[in-house]
């Protein structure tokens, strides 16, 4: 009895079909059942998309503060104050990364076939930066009980290793996303001692795909060791959720190259109304992932 | 990232190992997804223990109802058997291997958490004629079952995790509709309540809710979510269908079984001896019922904490 080929649940059914033949089933387990994963390199494909998106952040980067980094395995210094969010659209490259079917099959598993990529950001780390980001979940806004389901999900491409505390990683608490946000010092606990509440650190080679439930617990610890941290953090949210990215335009390369853009993007969903309803064929997908998590 | 090995959450990162052990960590992602799977049978036991299972119902049925074993139950299409269907536990220590089967116990601990609890073990006996029933007045003469979900009283909005867990062992092949299987709605555990009247009747022309035969060959497991919409089929092959279903629950659920009266009868208590193991499935630890003065468990204070630890965490 092979359930994804019975047409039972049409949305579920390309969803589960993909992962068996990416062969990320024990991730999307992981999901379930931690709330976050780690898709190691060899699994998505091409060797040479990590070195190129890390060349285009820092290009970027560069263009945004003109401030030029020479060599990011090196460098130990300040990150100059840049726009952290609306990557998307600056470099094919990103679009390329986003366009990964190991990574769609993901973001849809998360937030369902009409979950949309509602904006990137990237996170750049040095010695210089003495901070430890305290545990928070991404799913700001929503009150508890939360839903068993994930209203956001975050993709984050670490192009850069994380092999141990000194890289500076994220932290996360493994099974938080189901209940509420921390409270109080609870938001400590990866940095004191806490009997409760034991976060772990993300590890992953650089080219890994670290995904988590956006309702997980998550933070980061200072980096101790010399070089960057470079990580370019995608999030997807479910088709009823405010973006966090302002609509941008598109060029017509894009479309032409990347035609499911706007659907990729979100900008096809039902809301905002005009006068006239202008994607009027999108009620009835909307409507249906009100029936079912994974459509 | 092996995040199992980590033990950083005890109760998930056991039963998260024992499933890559025993390699059915493709069976709980269905679970969790479709809200059932079939486990083949060279995943869950040798055939003896499937043979045994068999042979045991029918003697068993045969000396409740003052019947005789069929000569061959391939080839025996007539109705048998009668209403003492419930009680399987402690009939033949086969029953009692099929409970606490590595395969088994792993799926249900995934289900409903460390501390499942056996509910109860019916045996399903099918051949041609054999009617159907839903509850007391839905008596289906032709064999359809009506859709239903197993969490009986539990209002809606049903929690997305089990509350039980369906481990029904297939000891006759499910090839299709003319062996009377079950069918099933896959993801209706996601729609959070039974279906409604005009829900039930999946067999009519127009039904609102189509629903799949289950299939599967003789020793495997079917396992459904306990709020999954299910009910079955009439058959139309020749000789029976067998199954042994285990409901497993979360241990706040009023068994189906009064386990403590069942292990003062005979000498049933020796089996705790055999499978000290058993009495976790019990649940003899728990504190509830207890009586005016206090538990009626010597170990309560115990089971007192393990009780309400229990509510930690959906593996707890």
């Amino acid at each position: 009895m092979d359930l994804p080929d019975l047409g039972t649940n049409p949305e579920l059914d390309t969803i589960m079909q993909r992962a068996r033949k990416f062969d990320i089933e024990t991730n999307l387990l992981d999901l379930a059942m931690y709330g976050f994963t780690v898709v190691p390199p060899e699994k998505l494909g091409s060797k040479d998309l990590t070195p190129r998106l890390r060349d285009a952040i820092l290009r970027v980067y560069e263009r945004r503060t003109q401030h030029k980094i020479d060599d990011w395995s090196t460098y130990d210094g300040k990150i100059e104050a840049h726009q952290s969010w609306g990557w998307l659209l600056e470099d094919d490259v990103f679009l390329e990364a986003m366009h990964n079917p190991v990574y769609q099959t993901i973001g849809q598993f998360l937030t369902g076939q009409s979950g949309f990529l509602a904006g990137a950001s990237v996170i750049f780390k040095t010695q210089a930066q003495e901070f430890d980001l305290p545990l928070h979940s991404d799913s700001h806004g929503v009150p508890p009980p939360w839903p068993s389901f994930a209203t956001y999900g975050n993709l984050s491409w670490l192009l850069t290793d994380y092999l141990s505390r000194e890289d500076g990683p994220t932290v996360l608490v493994p099974g938080s996303q189901r209940g509420r946000m921390p409270r109080g010092n609870e938001s400590n606990a990866h940095l004191e001692e806490n009997e409760h509440i034991k976060p772990i650190p993300l590890e992953g080679a650089a080219g890994s795909l670290a995904v988590w439930n956006g309702s997980m617990w998550h933070g980061s610890v200072r980096r101790t060791k010399p070089g960057m941290r470079i990580t370019l953090v995608t999030v997807w949210q479910r088709v009823f959720m405010r973006p966090i990215e302002r609509v941008k335009e598109i060029s017509p390369e894009q479309l032409k190259k990347w035609p499911d853009l706007p659907r990729l993007l979100g900008y096809e969903r039902i809301y905002p109304y005009q006068e006239e309803i202008t994607n009027p064929a999108q009620v009835d997908p909307t409507i249906q992932a009100g029936r079912d998590q994974y459509a | 990232m092996h995040i199992a090995a980590l033990e950083n959450v005890p109760d998930t990162d056991a039963t998260r190992l024992e499933a890559e052990k025993l390699d059915i960590e493709q069976h709980l992602l269905e679970l969790h997804t479709y809200g059932v799977t079939i486990v083949p049978p060279e995943k869950v036991a040798e055939p003896e223990l499937i043979e045994q299972l068999r042979s045991a119902i029918l003697r068993v049925i045969a000396e409740r109802h003052d019947l005789e074993v069929p000569d061959d139950w391939r080839t025996h299409s007539e109705p048998w058997g009668g209403p003492k269907a419930w009680c399987w536990l402690f009939e033949d220590e086969s029953f009692i291997q099929a409970a606490l089967n590595p395969t088994a116990n792993c799926i249900a601990k995934f289900m409903c958490g460390r501390n499942v609890v056996l509910q109860g073990t019916p045996a399903i006996i099918k051949t041609t004629g054999t009617p159907s029933r839903t509850g007391t007045k839905a008596r289906n003469d032709e064999g359809f079952m009506r859709l239903h979900t197993d969490t009986h009283g539990v209002p809606s909005p049903l929690p997305e995790w089990a509350q039980l867990v369906n481990i029904s062992w297939l000891l006759t092949d499910y090839n299709g509709p003319e062996d009377g299987p079950t069918v099933l709605v896959p993801g209706s555990h996601r729609y959070g309540r039974m279906p409604r009247d005009y829900e039930r009747e999946w067999w009519v022309e127009d039904a609102p809710v189509q629903a799949v035969p289950l299939t599967g060959k003789a020793g495997s497991l079917a396992i459904w979510h306990g709020s999954l919409w299910h009910g079955s089929r009439p058959r139309s092959a020749d000789g029976m269908r067998i199954t042994l279903p285990f409901i497993y629950g979360r241990s706040y659920l009023q068994t189906i079984h009064d386990w403590p009266t069942a292990l003062a009868q005979g000498d049933n208590a020796k089996w705790l001896e055999k499978y000290p193991e058993l009495g976790d499935l019990l649940a003899c630890w728990h504190p509830y019922p207890t009586d005016r003065d206090g538990s009626n468990t010597p170990q309560s204070r115990e089971g007192n904490t393990r009780m309400i630890g229990v509510g930690d965490n959906v593996y707890a």
